[in-house]
């Protein structure tokens, strides 16, 4: 089924990643990438949007 | 004998528009660190190279043990030590084998990761080229899973 959530990830020519979500409400939002994020590598900026 | 990632990474760096307030998303930069022999393997194979090997090999400067890479045109292979996600080569500044093969395989271990990670959480994942050389990955999280 299609929750509308999403998370996007951009892996550049260089094999950088920039992962992003969309459709989450409050902190789900950050729980719901962590995975990715953990299993990619190393986090080396955060840019948070608020409502 | 170069080693990456480097040791000595700068902090993580936070930003945001608002302080308080209720986040409704967030854009992680990650350096990609080779851990996953499997996502290697597919890696290797999305690629068209030689399967990787768990072996001792010799470079330029001293040996390195790891799942050894064969890139195209490279004079050593690139050793990924799972264990700590670094990589261990010698390229010469690019003398020895050009940085975009290698760049090429963190590409292609980067979205096979990704798949996998998806993949095993149940979720549904596209994949779309960029016009920069960049790959979207897009992963449609299922039903009541966040």
């Amino acid at each position: 089924m299609n929750s509308g959530k999403t998370i996007e990830i951009i892996v550049t020519p260089a094999g950088e990643t920039q992962v992003e979500t969309k459709g989450f409400v409050g902190g789900s939002c950050q729980q719901a990438s962590r995975f990715i994020e953990e299993a990619l590598g190393k986090r080396q900026c955060v840019r948070l949007t608020y409502r | 004998m170069k080693v990456r990632p480097d040791t000595k990474a700068a902090p993580l760096k936070t930003f945001s528009n608002q302080e308080g307030g209720q986040v409704i998303s967030h854009i992680v930069t990650i350096e990609t660190q080779v851990r996953d022999a499997i996502a290697v393997a597919a890696a290797c194979g999305r690629l068209g190279l030689t399967a990787a090997e768990y072996k001792t090999v010799k470079l330029f400067s001293g040996e390195a043990t790891g799942l050894a890479i064969e890139l195209p045109g490279w004079r050593y292979p690139v050793v990924a030590k799972c264990e700590t996600g670094e990589l261990a080569y010698d390229n010469f500044e690019g003398r020895w084998g050009e940085q975009k093969e290698l760049d090429r395989f963190m590409q292609a271990y980067a979205v096979e990761k990704c798949r996998l990670e998806a993949r095993r959480r149940g979720h549904t994942i596209t994949e779309q080229p960029l016009q920069d050389g960049s790959i979207k990955v897009t992963v449609q999280v299922a039903g009541g899973a966040a």
